[in-house]
């Protein structure tokens, strides 16, 4: 530790001493998140195992704004604590992170439409970075530019925790509470009295399964229907443990049921655990069974398998993979989920039969065949005899490759070692440099030996590599929002593609240029608005510029919060808004001693006095620090140029338009200049 | 940026209620560079937000230091947490340009400014509930009342 610390700072000392490149830092002054992004009906995976379509969380969070056309909003929400899992670029592993905005932009133009080979989707502005690995290393990159047969990242482990438990019925507007007894409250009927669970075990996660899985949930009656006798009464013994309800046994079309009769227990469940009685379609496990623990989510897997879970007789059947269908496409990709816990990755198919649509979660290969049998595993006899099979037939469908395989060439080579020693084992070397494709089995394997970091980094990761099968342009008018999350700046979406948030400064220095932020740092300070990324690099017309990039809120002398009620905002929402303008702009101040050159973003179709203060950039002036005022969306009539001018006398002010890319050369330049001055 | 609070609340306290009083025409207090040449950067940013509190507007000769000018925004913010019908401040420079001179000019108004501060500049802060905003030419400064 003590050695790297020294190391890194004799570097540092060297680099500023030996080279004539200095990295600088350029601080951006602006709104914090202006990117472009994914559609409306994109479900994002929350931490506490929520899954909800971005267009609904941003409905939640922004309340009553009402924003027009051609306007931009973003809302602070970084005191709802909103918390989501984030894929760490470096280290490819999958943290909590908190997230900070969310944005929403109109959008009328193309997107593109993502499908790989797994059966996942994604829709996004062709601006959008996803991750992707290829021979240059793992980088995001704008969906725009990715083609048919890149690889993209998806999730592959993954744990979300949620509260073990239920939460209680306090108050008595529905049940009346005795006790541990509750009772519906009705006017014409009495109802029966039941106990209730006061944390989620695993009864309580079995019996959802069943609910879920093989029952006719209604308003007032759960029948479940199998023809296996020990579900049955399994099902029987949990309906009176968990509920103390008796239930009846009877023959239906020669399919044996159990019948439940309570609206005490149906009015408990949608109540408490948010379970309401749904269509096949929109069936969705319940968000509080997302995030349990191993054991718990194996068993909710373990039911849910033996009621819906279909394993082939034989090897020989086609696909020979475990099968999980739905009417209910949110229930198969939570199913995807929670298989992630245990590094189980499997695709989506879709069917229609007799015109619906059913989709279908399939697990093949028997590596993953294996992690299911030790993680999960059936009950019914006859479904674990033929998983068995299929784990012994050592089946190689359903791997994930990788098109490293010049990168993994050229480590072999500067390690010096033959491919015998670098791949352990000399098959198919030459076919899988032909193909330029290792499989992630196959890496995880050397790994174990290798002692190189990009081979360790990309066996051990929490995601795996899935290739784009279809890539298409559509027109698409209307939302589109963005999430920013702290630090990382990934969130996963419900079919697990790892997606990258934008954000102003990401799309001055990146989408435009093609050129990726190549690290983000975590900050030790105590705010975390600011954002810090290190080492970014530039490169036009054969310059390049590197530099160190913070992206900050924008600095203010005054915040009004009738100015946010002025956007239909109730007035202690508004409040609280400007708190937090506020405490980012004391934020933002503190920053203002690092910088080295600053770039002022200032929206031309606004007045330029309500945007950016002309103290703070007199100030900066006065610091000695070089500023170029950046007027963009100068290709909206609305915008008018000289006003900012006007407004900004002394100081050197571009127009460009970010959606268009017009006078980026300008721009560029500019930035060249100021860090010559720098 | 070390920064404390504490010293500030004591006024914040003071003028809780500040935001029912009706405005009753315009007050402009001049101030010139000696009240302030005196005082550490505390007690200068506190006597300035204590005239702005009051619905005054602030003429200062010379002008802040660029830390104390930081500062001073940084405790506005604190304000508008705390003061009811604060709405913050807008703060406007006009200084003589360097442009123009001779070497020997500037040479000298250097060396003046390191002993005695900025003097040839005027420094102009009022409550954004007075003034709505400062236009600001290179030559001339414009303040639209509200």
């Amino acid at each position: 530790m003590v050695i790297k610390i020294l190391r890194d700072f004799t570097k540092r000392m060297f680099s500023m001493f030996f080279t004539s490149k200095k990295e600088i830092a350029l601080g951006f002054y602006g709104p914090p998140n202006a990117g472009k992004c994914v559609t409306p009906d994109t479900e994002i995976v929350l931490h506490d195992g929520r899954i909800v379509s971005i267009g609904e969380l941003f409905r939640e969070y922004s309340e009553e704004i009402d924003f027009s056309e051609d306007k931009e909003v973003y809302v602070d929400i970084r005191k709802d604590n909103l918390i989501v899992p984030s894929l760490d670029p470096r280290s490819l592993k999958i943290v909590p992170k908190r997230a900070s905005h969310i944005y929403a932009q109109k959008y009328n133009g193309k997107i593109i439409e993502i499908i790989t080979r797994s059966g996942r989707k994604i829709k996004a502005t062709p601006n959008h970075p996803l991750l992707r690995v290829s021979d240059e290393g793992v980088k995001f990159i704008r969906s725009g530019d990715l083609q048919i047969g890149n690889c993209i990242g998806i999730t592959k482990s993954l744990s979300l925790i949620s509260s073990l438990t239920i939460p209680q019925i306090t108050t008595d507007v529905n049940f009346e509470i005795n006790g541990k007894m509750i009772k519906a409250k009705s006017k014409f009927h009495n109802p029966k009295s039941i106990t209730i669970p006061s944390y989620v075990d695993e009864d309580f996660v079995s019996f959802v399964a069943y609910v879920l899985s093989e029952s006719h949930h209604g308003r007032n009656k759960i029948i479940f229907s199998n023809t296996d006798p020990l579900m049955l009464s399994h099902f029987q013994y949990l309906a009176k443990k968990l509920f103390n309800l008796d239930s009846i046994l009877r023959i239906n079309k020669n399919v044996p049921q159990i019948e439940v009769y309570s609206k005490t227990l149906n009015d408990w469940l949608s109540e408490s655990v948010n379970m309401t009685p749904q269509l096949s379609g929109n069936k969705e496990i319940p968000s509080l069974l997302m995030g349990l623990s191993d054991n718990i989510s194996s068993v909710l897997l373990r039911r849910l398998f033996d009621c819906e879970g279909y394993v082939p007789k034989t090897v020989r059947e086609r696909g020979a993979e475990i099968e999980f269908s739905s009417k209910s496409r949110r229930f198969v990709e939570q199913v995807q989920i929670l298989l992630n816990r245990f590094g189980i990755v499997g695709k989506f198919k879709k069917k229609e039969i007799k015109g619906q649509y059913y989709y279908r979660l399939l697990i093949g290969g028997s590596d993953n065949h294996r992690l299911f049998r030790d993680k999960i595993g059936f009950q019914l006899k006859k479904k674990s005899d033929r998983l068995d099979n299929l784990c012994e037939a050592g089946l190689k469908r359903n791997r994930f490759y990788l098109p490293i395989m010049n990168l993994l060439e050229n480590i072999r080579k500067k390690e010096n070692k033959t491919q015998g020693e670098f791949y352990l084992d000399s098959k198919h070397i030459s076919r899988m440099v032909r193909d330029n494709r290792i499989s992630y089995h196959r890496l995880g394997e050397m790994a174990r030996k290798s002692n190189n970091e990009v081979i360790k980094t990309l066996a051990g990761s929490d995601n795996v590599w899935d290739d784009i099968i279809s890539v298409t342009e559509k027109d698409y008018d209307g939302f589109v929002f963005d999430l920013t999350i702290e630090d990382n700046h990934t969130f996963i979406v419900s079919n697990g593609i790892i997606a990258h948030n934008t954000s102003l400064a990401n799309r001055i220095c990146k989408d435009w240029t093609g050129e990726e932020i190549g690290k983000v740092s975590k900050v030790a300070h105590e705010t975390r608005s600011v954002q810090f990324k290190e080492e970014v690099e530039i490169k036009y017309k054969e310059k390049s510029l590197k530099f160190k990039l913070v992206d900050t809120p924008g600095i203010a002398t005054k915040v009004d919060y009738e100015d946010f009620m002025k956007q239909k905002m109730k007035k202690k929402q508004a409040q609280r808004r400007a708190k937090e303008a506020t405490q980012g702009i004391v934020e933002a101040i503190k920053w203002l001693d690092d910088m080295d050159a600053v770039i002022v973003v200032i929206d031309a179709t606004e007045n330029p006095y309500s945007q950016v203060n002309i103290t703070i950039v007199g100030n900066l002036v006065a610091r000695d620090i070089p500023v170029l005022v950046v007027a963009n969306k100068v290709d909206l009539k609305k915008a008018n140029i000289k006003k900012v001018e006007a407004a900004f006398p002394d100081y050197d002010v571009v127009g460009i338009s970010a959606k268009y890319g017009k006078n980026m050369d300008e721009f560029y330049e500019s930035v060249f200049n100021l860090a010559k001055k720098a | 940026m070390k920064h404390s609070f504490k010293n500030i609340y004591w006024f914040v306290i003071k003028k809780v209620k500040m935001g029912r009083k009706k405005i009753k025409g315009l007050t402009l207090q001049f101030i010139p560079y000696r009240e302030i040449s005196g005082l550490d950067s505390v007690e200068r940013i506190k006597k300035l937000l204590k005239i702005i509190l009051d619905n005054k507007v602030v003429v200062l000769q010379g002008r802040l230091r660029v830390d104390e000018e930081s500062r001073l925004i940084e405790d506005t913010m604190v304000m508008i947490d705390n003061v009811k019908g604060f709405k913050g401040i807008e703060l406007e420079v006009i200084s003589g340009d360097n442009e123009g001179r001779s070497f020997f000019e500037r040479f000298k108004s250097g060396i003046a400014k390191m002993i005695v501060g900025q003097q040839d500049a005027i420094t102009i802060i009022g409550p954004a509930s007075i003034v709505k905003e400062m236009k600001k030419d290179p030559s001339k400064l414009e303040i639209v009342m509200s």
